[in-house]
């Protein structure tokens, strides 16, 4: 059909065009119909048989779409299944603590007459143990929580907020002298409960590892690096050696003993994950004796 | 009549030491044990096992662990007020995770009071004295 009109065409403007040169080729094309027409089939047939442009492209994206839905399959049930995870640490493990908890105090109770001051000894060992397995639990419930609980953002004073912690840091040791300077005007978009624990987690651990020395000095401030403000708290206490800096955010990773400062060991593992949350990055510099800074961005 | 306290409690361990709490406040009331959700249900409207049982007689409270099998706390709790011979019985919640959400749908359940697991002497003393006050308000005695 195709090539009966292209024929038609070619003898019209051949009339045309006799007399120039064109005219003489479509002369000689159109008395050479035959072979004009079996290769124009040619031509179409090609052209039918061969995916075009945009088929290649809408194959490629169906496969894609295919191994990203089976991606995001995969990640709800590795979701649901870290969800079960979580309800489990957090509630399954807790009546069989509690028990051990109970009975040791029970029996601490009712035997307190006929135990030696090693065998109370024991059982205040058992208990101490429960207790800081319950301790340690409630940590993992709040990583678990700061990992899958949607942010709430808002304009947050974190300068007013690092003041409120650090007032009731003092109000619960009254007697220590700790110097506590938070520039003005430290402002962000945050998710206030989260921002209030990782700050409480900063804060505290400098309130905690300065108290071997006589006076302390804690600073919560900003500074410009690269075009982005970065925020700090420096502490004059105990610092950390700087070859274990790796070890720092990982969690239940510690680098001084339960003996030197207590701790589960996810405070830092919790900050980080809340200040990535927020899109930003933490570090921290220090030596040991002479204090630390943590740094961090927040998106 | 008794005064009886339903303590519907799943966890043998907390049963146990809760059991204990109650001797060391000196709480010396008969103490009705039932296992999970439909067990409390069966208790409280004479069902089941309980089928003998004087329905009119309520407990005068009902201490209710949360997490139960087969029918859980608050759905038990739902069933007492949605029924007129229980509406009006005394709730206290046990909970080992004080859950703000679950606390809050415990008292729009009209619940008296929510305690926290390891339950000890000084959170049962208030309890009585809650539940003192309010069967007084009720009933002008008991």
């Amino acid at each position: 059909m195709a090539s009966i009109i292209m024929l038609n065409v070619f003898i019209r403007l051949a009339g045309l065009l006799e007399r120039t040169e064109t005219g003489v080729i479509l002369n000689t094309l159109a008395g050479r119909a035959d072979l004009v027409s079996a290769m124009l089939w040619l031509l179409f047939l090609r052209l039918l048989s061969m995916p075009g442009p945009d088929e290649k492209i809408i194959k490629q994206s169906e496969e894609l779409q295919k191994a990203l839905d089976k991606k995001t399959a995969e990640l709800a049930k590795a979701n649901g299944e870290m969800e079960s995870l979580g309800y489990s640490i957090t509630h399954d493990l807790r009546a069989p603590l509690r028990a051990i908890d109970g009975f040791s105090a029970a029996l601490l109770e009712d035997c307190a007459g006929k135990l030696d001051k090693e065998e109370k000894g024991n059982l205040e060992m058992v208990r101490a143990s429960a207790s800081r397995m319950t301790s340690i639990m409630d940590s993992l419930a709040v990583f678990f929580r700061v990992t899958r609980s949607a942010l709430k953002k808002e304009n947050v004073d974190l300068g007013a907020m690092a003041e409120r912690i650090i007032g009731g840091l003092r109000d619960a040791q009254p007697g220590r002298p700790v110097e506590f300077l938070a520039e003005k005007g430290l402002e962000a978009s945050v998710d206030r409960d989260m921002l209030r624990l990782a700050l409480e987690n900063l804060l505290g651990n400098s309130w905690k590892f300065t108290r071997g020395h006589a006076a302390a000095r804690i600073e919560f401030g900003s500074a410009e690096k690269d075009g982005r403000k970065v925020y700090f708290i420096r502490d004059d206490g105990a610092g950390f050696d700087m070859n274990y800096k790796a070890k720092l955010f990982a969690p239940f990773q510690r680098l001084h003993s339960t003996r030197e400062f207590e701790g589960a060991g996810l405070g830092l593992a919790i900050t980080r994950r809340i200040i990535e949350r927020h899109d930003g990055s933490i570090w921290a510099e220090g030596e040991a004796e002479k204090g630390a800074t943590f740094y961090f961005t927040l998106g | 009549m008794e005064k009886i306290i339903l303590l519907v409690e799943d966890d043998p361990g907390d049963v146990e030491l809760t059991k204990r709490a109650l001797k060391r406040a000196s709480i010396t009331n008969k103490v009705v044990l039932a296992g999970d959700g439909s067990e409390a249900l069966d208790y409280l409207f004479a069902a089941g096992k309980y089928a003998g049982r004087n329905a009119e007689e309520t407990p005068y409270v009902v201490m209710l662990d949360l997490k139960l099998p087969k029918i859980d706390g608050l759905e038990v709790l739902r069933r007492m007020r949605a029924d007129e011979r229980t509406k009006s019985v005394p709730v206290v919640i046990l909970t080992a995770h004080a859950n703000g959400q679950t606390i809050s749908n415990g008292y729009s359940l009209g619940i008296v009071s929510y305690l926290k697991k390891p339950i000890d002497t000084e959170q049962l003393s208030e309890i009585v004295r809650q539940l003192e006050k309010h069967w007084m308000a009720v009933t002008g005695k008991r």
